[in-house]
């Protein structure tokens, strides 16, 4: 069981962090 | 194609976003409700993600491709634009796959990473692409393009190679296809759906990055139309500091 909550909350957390990093690229851009 | 982003653009945009995420939250609670497979337990549902994401990867990775070619067919902006964006989401995709195999693995192969078919061509065409974004990031002028949708076909040569490994060399441990009935059919389709228009919304956000980075060259080079009122005030600002 812990091995698959692991897995969901990096999963989440991953895209979390990338559509931050990518919203703020487009807002240094515009 | 147009400078800014296209008004029906935007609107596609926020429906596919909305449908993304109500998908997404859908297929979460799904995982959690859905029965738990007899001989792996609950481990089992590391599956609904990991599968889906691989499929994700393809996709992207093959819109790559496919772009790189119409990019070398046209030499259109859009094109380019196109390939590098699901290049890169399809990055973040497979570093899902990676990130979520071996955790898995652990418990059903007894390790967390074996130099198996399967797992060692992932971890090349995981090794192009993240190459591929260090290539195009350290390009400038117009062989940029060019070469990025060169490396986008080449590169996709490792797709077949990858998806074919299970059957092409022998010993491989990674199941060669998920057959799944009942519930659990539904849980996995679900997801596929689910992170398939996920990378659809990820995609146009990308875009819009290109689509900025395009605007603002244009405007430091004094080509076409004059930006938006928004668009000059947010570069004021940025410029002030805030």
């Amino acid at each position: 069981m812990t091995y698959a909550i692991v897995a969901y909350v990096i999963s989440v957390l991953l895209w979390l962090v990338y559509l931050v990093v990518l919203a703020r690229r487009i807002r240094r851009v515009s | 194609m147009t400078r800014t982003v296209p008004e029906g653009w935007r609107k596609a945009a926020r429906f596919v976003w909305i449908a993304a995420l109500v998908l997404v939250a859908l297929s979460l609670v799904m995982v959690v409700r859905a029965p738990t497979e007899r001989v792996m337990g609950p481990v089992q549902k590391i599956v609904y993600v990991h599968v889906p994401s691989a499929i994700a990867t393809m996709i992207a990775f093959g819109i790559t491709f496919a772009a790189g070619i119409a990019f070398l067919t046209t030499r259109q902006w859009f094109w380019d634009a196109l390939g590098a964006a699901s290049a890169e989401v399809g990055l973040v995709f497979a570093t899902v796959v990676m990130i979520t195999g071996p955790l898995w693995a652990r418990s059903a192969w007894n390790t967390w990473w074996t130099w198996e078919p399967r797992l060692t061509t992932f971890f090349i065409l995981w090794i192009l692409y993240a190459a591929y974004q260090v290539i195009r990031s350290s390009l400038r002028g117009p062989s940029k393009r060019t070469i990025s949708a060169v490396l986008g076909i080449v590169f996709f040569v490792m797709y077949p190679v990858t998806v074919y490994s299970v059957n092409l060399w022998r010993g491989s441990m990674h199941p060669q296809n998920v057959t799944m009935q009942g519930n659990m059919r539904q849980v996995l389709l679900t997801s596929m759906l689910a992170w398939v228009v996920f990378y659809v919304a990820v995609l146009e956000r990308r875009l819009r990055l290109e689509w900025a980075r395009r605007a603002a060259e244009e405007e430091r080079l004094g080509v076409g139309a004059p930006a938006p009122r928004g668009h000059v005030a947010a570069r004021g600002a940025e410029a002030r500091g805030r």
